[in-house]
């Protein structure tokens, strides 16, 4: 049986099954809320359940927020797993397979014709679909049913957590009113879940994140800088997210272009830019303390414990860093 | 550190409200829509859907371009073929398969090439890139390129043919077929070329195309040809040609030194793609890039020295830097001596020298020695510090220009288009000014340096060439203006007002007369006129202000659409792009039997190349009126010739090289063209004028050391002892004094030589202390289509509003700030906008980008609603006001996007409010205005809103009218017009004889 949260206001605490209608109409709005941002109906429930959400909405227009939502999931920080699991930042490989595993073993069809399978709000969706299977299981008695179906739920959230702390940094970084109360909202839920499923035996715990190899090495003569930008922008591959957003802030600081293309590209064109104007050792520089800047911001405590491997994977990306730092140095004397 | 939300509290209400849920997407437009009477319907375009297709894609092809930067394209050999990943669907993995077609983009006259992507199973198109093959373009483009797909895809397009119902303007319209079209139109231009050869105008706006409209024409036989050129280059043209009978520059940007630009062309979307390209090119190899104008334009924020010089003087900048390079003996005397007709000049001195010590050089030997004391003599007035003031710039800024240009020597690179020559009057005279510049420095056709646009730029022949017609069309170019560059088009409602005469049937093509030309209203009154415009046919792709003020709507294709031939000055070389209708020709591909390209195209867009062989066809059934045999298929003339045919022929026979390169890759002409989309000819001399007669027997030489054939037609010029072509100028050189306009009348010393004209907003014209201002408009955002961008969403999002640039002192001095409104007053009413406040602007001088304040008169229909602003108009005689009900707004369409507006201000209808200013000789339109007044707006004067007072413009047309100098009083031989001067359609000689009874005489 879940752990029931403590009540802030007093009130009475909610039955289990009270308690999991609740979390499958908070994933549901969520789930909506992040693939279509705020509409008619979800602008008056948004602002309704949620204080966070209701300051930011407050006197804003719609267009200012689809603007807004467009900017952090749709150019900053697309919630795709793939894109942050993968390590050629691609979908429709292992993880959308596990996803659709999960989904066909719960009987759940995921709709796509909005986002693809690899697209939080699906897997959102899909919990929300357990969490009202659970509560109706609940409130029949079915307790073994229930069971079975939290186990599900945290494999689905562990899966959705394996990587969301990340995601959700760089839509913080991003700094729009909407989104950011959007990911604090749902990541509150989803840890707070999560936490609660794991204090409960019907939970396995789930594997330890593999994440594949950062792949680069510097002692390769044939490594060119679109290889060293390519590693940069795979989250997978160098434990951090390095968001469109971030990648102009750097250039900015450090005035050089960044020109446009892919992530790839335009960590590209900063990396040749840096050395056309001789400032290659800055930007490496500058790409070091964004990293532990990020390593740092996953090390809350609420995090920590799913954060690990990335922050493993950053301190190896940091290493190589400041070894092409060096060399860059050297040559420099040379 | 972000603290955890308070979850409980938001799971309890969660529970309290039940299931929120999203709303739903909405359901796409239906497929049928009513028009604003209900009586057609008014089908909308559907959005493209794309195959999924099992195959990897292919690798691209790197190419690394002059300037370094580099592309990647798909390898040639792989277009017909090409598989890559679907960019919308990421992150998945899907691919599309695609033929690729190579096209030329539409959007300007840069003819740069395009290459679209078009689904192998759907036919649909999923965009536009650059085309690697084209010479000119290079496969780059700029953001109006890309923008094709918006305009194919365009829910708010016109897609069928439609014939008005209601009164004239009332917005009713039926859908008919193209039959029905051509067989009604059809009869009526034959009715009316069997009774006038002036009764069926083809106004257009940029041709976009090199030959094959203006070959229509010329089989009708009639002096149909009107043009937007007096509204667009006019005085550029004149100042050119009156040096060089060459009517335009061509530079080689790439290879100079220095780039002297009299910006708002180059960042308005003339040449803006290839020439900047070439820019950058000659800057990246330390060229030096000089700019005048009043405004930091894109083009000025690049220039290494800015010259933001007060209108109207430019001319005297000019001539202070030529004055440089006069008196310190820096310029090219060898190329001066060879090239110039100075004895001639000389030789006129009495004629029209005002200073007595350049009288007395009339009495020194004819030399060259006395030449150059002459032009030492002449200009020495002309100092930097006498410029500098006149043009509020600092002295050292333009010794600086000059410096730079002394160094540079032949690689000169310079060039203007609108700007100073179209904002002023006199405005030919700073066109000549420029060019004198490049006729002193050695530049003309050297490399790196000026060379004519007809010397880099190829137009085929056709298959035939119909004779010239023998008629003169008095309401395009009437006697008061006999070197008007070319037809006096946007005077054409007042001369209509003046009973000069009517019209059988009037095309407009891709032309918004009503909107782009100034005082608008004119037109408004002119086009609901039956009288008057008996038909008006609008060929567009897109609704527009005129066209609602049409008979005939016919829907007409994008650069994907149709088929043209087109080629551009852009560079130090010659080719020719190929205009195709890509989906007709992805077809094809697939062996689908196209027979008209309306088949192909959404709906039942046509292309004008087949509308012009049925329209033709139809106006001459049994060939009597001699039309049809033009038409006719050189294979089986009883049947009109097809697009395979004539292009076929053309691309066979009058492409030198063509044929060859062809066969080397194993294709036909045609099969070459439609592969690449383009074809580099083989290099022709850069200086052409300098190319050797090689005559095979003596000629004759005149006084002037001219050469003559037998038949005492000048054919060339005697240079250094040889025989050569020379320029097109009657003294086959170039003629720094001008005989013909001496001949003309135009013999005063301002006119004579190149000289400042006083212009009509020059600084002694606006009284600053009383409050007036220079309203300057020629200037366009570069990412707009003169008025064609309100149909390509992706433009509209990048640039929509057009408010008044003001310097801060000014708006100080007015008591406003960024975003307040005023009211501009000009001479024949006034108009609302916001103020941009900003130091990229000549205290003094408010700017204003000219293509943008589109209106429809309903909410529903017209232009679309996300681009235009709702109008009421507002009419009590004479007066006019636009009043606008609201802007733009988001609506839902096939198209999501347009449910996405989130913009409002579409901006402002300013040319409603300028009145005509037609310059005494070049007829160009002078665009600047004198803005009699600016103040804030008061609380009833709101955005957008127009007055007029067309009683005003017609007083403002007769003031200027008065300053012509017509034919009937000055010419010397009876003719209405120097034959030498160009028009685009010559008539034959008969039809140059002033009529008998002159208007107005």
């Amino acid at each position: 049986m879940s752990t029931e949260p403590t009540t802030s206001d007093g009130d009475a605490a909610l039955t289990p099954a009270e308690l999991a209608r609740a979390r499958g109409l908070g994933y549901g709005l969520l789930s909506d809320l992040l693939s279509f941002g705020i509409t008619e109906s979800t602008r008056a429930a948004a602002a309704e359940v949620s204080d966070g959400l209701r300051a930011a909405l407050e006197g804003r227009d719609p267009d200012e927020l689809a603007a807004d939502h467009e900017h952090a999931f749709g150019w900053v920080a697309p919630p795709y797993a793939g894109a942050y699991l993968a390590a050629d930042r691609a979908s429709g490989g292992d993880v959308e397979a596990g996803l659709r595993a999960c989904f066909d073993a719960a009987g759940f069809t995921p709709d796509t014709r909005r986002e693809g399978v690899e697209h939080l709000s699906v897997t959102l969706r899909f919990v929300a679909f357990l969490c009202g299977a659970e509560a109706d299981a609940r409130v029949d008695g079915e307790a073994a049913i229930a069971a079975r179906l939290e186990a599900m739920i945290a494999d689905a959230l562990g899966r959705a957590l394996a990587w969301t702390p990340v995601w959700s940094e760089a839509v913080r970084r991003a700094g729009r009113p909407f989104s950011l109360a959007l990911v604090d909202e749902l990541e509150g839920l989803m840890l707070s879940h999560h936490a609660a499923l794991r204090a409960t035996a019907a939970s396995p715990p789930a594997p330890p994140l593999a994440l594949p190899p950062l792949g680069l090495d510097l002692e390769d003569e044939s490594v060119s800088l679109r290889d060293v930008a390519e590693l940069l922008a795979s989250p997978a591959r160098c434990g951090a997210v390095l968001s469109r957003a971030d990648i102009q802030r750097l250039g900015r600081a450090a005035r050089l272009p960044r020109g446009f293309g892919d992530r790839a590209q335009i960590v590209t064109n900063l990396l040749r830019a840096s050395g056309r104007f001789d400032q290659a050792e800055d930007i490496l520089e500058s790409l070091d303390s964004e990293l532990a800047r990020q390593a740092d911001a996953l090390s809350r405590p609420a995090v920590a414990h799913l954060t690990a491997p990335w922050r493993d994977r950053m301190a190896e990306t940091r290493a190589l860093l400041a070894e092409a730092r060096e060399r860059v140095r050297s040559l420099a004397r040379e | 550190m972000t603290t955890l939300p308070q979850t409980d509290s938001f799971l309890r209400r969660l529970l309290s409200i039940g299931r929120p849920r999203a709303q739903a997407a909405a359901d796409p437009v239906a497929a049928a829509r009513m028009s604003s009477d209900g009586t057609a319907r008014r089908e909308v375009v559907e959005q493209p859907v794309f195959a999924d297709v099992d195959v990897l894609p292919e690798a691209l092809t790197e190419v690394r371009h002059p300037d370094g930067r580099m592309s990647r394209y798909p390898p040639p050999e792989r277009w017909d073929d090409w598989v890559e990943w679907d960019a919308k669907a990421w992150p998945k993995k899907v691919a599309r398969r695609y033929t690729l077609v190579p096209t030329i983009c539409f959007n300007c006259e840069s003819a740069c090439g395009l290459l679209a992507y078009v689904d192998k199973e759907t036919y649909e198109i999923r965009r536009f890139e650059g085309n690697p093959a084209h010479p000119g373009s290079r496969g780059r483009n700029c953001a109006k390129g890309p923008a094709t797909h918006n305009q194919v895809y365009d829910p708010e397009r016109i897609l069928y043919p439609l014939k008005r119902v209601g009164a004239r303007g009332e917005g009713k319209w039926k859908r008919v077929s193209w039959e029905e079209v051509v067989e009604e139109l059809g009869a009526k231009m034959r009715e009316s070329r069997e009774r006038r050869l002036d009764g069926i105008v083809y106004h257009v706006g940029r041709p976009g195309e090199d030959h094959y409209a203006n070959r229509a024409i010329k089989a009708w036989g009639v002096d149909g040809h009107n043009s937007h050129t007096n509204i667009c280059s006019a005085a550029a043209r004149a100042g050119y040609f009156m040096w060089s009978a060459g009517d335009r520059p061509s530079p080689d940007y790439a290879d100079a030194e220095a780039i002297l630009l009299l910006s708002a062309h180059l960042e308005s979307g003339h040449y803006f793609n290839p020439h900047a390209q070439r820019i950058l090119e000659s800057k990246k190899k330390g060229g030096r890039l000089i700019v005048l104008d009043p405004r930091l334009s894109n083009t000025a924020a690049r220039a290494d020295c800015w010259l933001p010089t007060w209108p109207g003087t430019e001319a005297t900048v000019l001539l202070a830097i030529a004055n440089h390079l006069i008196q310190n003996d820096l310029y090219d005397k060898a190329f001066v001596e060879r090239w110039v007709n100075w004895a001639q000049t000389l030789e006129s001195i009495p004629e029209w020298a005002e200073d007595p010590d350049v009288k007395k050089l009339a009495k020194e030997p004819k030399t060259f020695e006395t030449f150059d004391r002459f032009l030492k003599t002449l200009y020495r007035d002309f100092t930097f510090e006498k410029a500098a003031e006149e043009a509020q710039v600092p002295v050292a800024r333009l010794q600086e220009a000059a410096e730079i240009i002394a160094r540079a020597g032949s690689r000169l690179a310079a060039h203007t288009w609108r700007s100073a020559t179209m904002g002023n009057r006199g405005g030919w005279q700073v066109a000549r000014s420029l060019f004198f510049l490049n006729v002193l420095t050695g530049s003309v056709g050297a490399e790196g340096g000026t060379a004519l646009n007809s010397w880099n730029k190829f137009v085929p022949a056709a298959f035939t060439n119909p004779p010239s017609f023998d008629a003169w069309n008095e309401l395009h170019l009437p006697h008061e203006w006999p070197f008007a560059f070319y037809e006096m088009s946007f005077l054409l409602p007042h001369f209509l007002k003046e009973g000069r005469g009517d019209i059988d049937v009037y095309f407009t093509r891709v032309y918004n007369p009503m909107w782009i030309n100034p005082d608008g209203f004119m037109w408004l009154d002119a086009l609901r006129d039956e009288d008057k415009i008996k038909c008006h046919v609008a060929l567009t792709p897109t609704w527009n202000e005129s066209a609602w003020f049409a008979d005939y709507v016919l829907p007409m294709g994008h650069s994907g659409e149709r088929h043209d031939v087109m080629s551009q000055e852009t560079h130090e070389g010659r080719w020719i792009g190929f205009r195709q209708p890509v989906r007709r020709v992805a077809m094809q591909r697939n062996g689908v039997e196209v027979e008209k390209t309306y088949e192909a195209n959404p709906g039942e867009v046509w292309e004008e190349a087949e509308l012009w062989v049925d329209l033709s066809w139809a106006m001459d059934p049994d060939g009597s009126l001699g039309i049809r045999k033009h038409f006719e298929s050189p294979v089986d003339p009883t049947r009109p010739i097809t697009q395979d045919e004539y292009w076929g022929w053309m691309f066979d026979n009058a492409v030198p090289g063509l044929k060859e390169t062809a066969e080397a890759e194993g294709l036909t002409p045609l099969a070459y063209m439609r592969k690449y989309g383009a074809y580099e000819l083989p290099k022709a001399p850069r200086r052409p004028f300098a190319q050797p007669l090689g005559l095979d027997f003596e000629p004759a030489i005149d006084t002037q050391k001219r050469v003559l054939n037998a038949d005492g037609d000048v054919i060339g010029v005697l240079i250094d002892g040889e025989a050569v072509t020379g320029f097109g100028t009657p003294s086959r050189k170039l003629e720094m004094w001008s005989p013909t306009l001496h001949a003309w009348g135009w013999k005063e010393q301002e006119y004579a030589v190149p000289w400042p004209l006083e212009s009509h907003v020059g600084p002694r014209q606006i009284d600053r202390a009383a409050g007036q201002m220079l309203l300057l408009p020629t200037f366009r955002l570069p990412t707009l289509i003169h008025t064609r961008s309100a149909n390509a969403k992706w433009l509209y999002e990048i640039s929509h509003k057009n408010p008044v640039w003001m310097h801060p002192s000014d708006a100080s001095r007015l008591g406003v700030d960024t975003g307040d409104t005023i009211r501009v007053e000009t001479e024949i009413g006034w108009f609302v906008d916001r103020v941009w406040v900003t130091e990229g602007i000549k205290p003094g001088v408010i700017a204003m980008s000219h293509h943008l304040g589109r209106w429809r008169l309903k909410e529903q229909g017209g232009i679309g609603a996300g681009m235009s602003n709702l109008a009421e108009l507002d009419e009590s005689g004479e007066d006019k006001k636009l009043r606008i009900v609201h802007g733009a707004r988001a609506w839902e369409s096939t198209d999501p996007d347009t449910s996405r507006i989130w913009w409002e201000d579409v901006g402002v209808h300013q040319n409603l409010t300028h009145a005509v200013h037609p310059d005494p000789l070049s007829g160009a339109h002078c665009w600047h205005q004198k803005a009699v007044s600016v103040r804030k707006a008061k609380a009833d004067e709101r955005h957008g809103d127009v007055y007029v007072d067309t009683n005003r413009s017609m007083a403002v047309y007769r003031e200027w009218h008065a300053l012509s100098r017509s034919a009937v009083d000055h010419s010397p031989d009876g003719t209405r017009r120097p034959l030498w001067l160009k028009r685009p359609l010559k008539p034959k000689r008969a039809a140059y004889d002033l009529p008998e009874k002159p208007f107005g005489r």
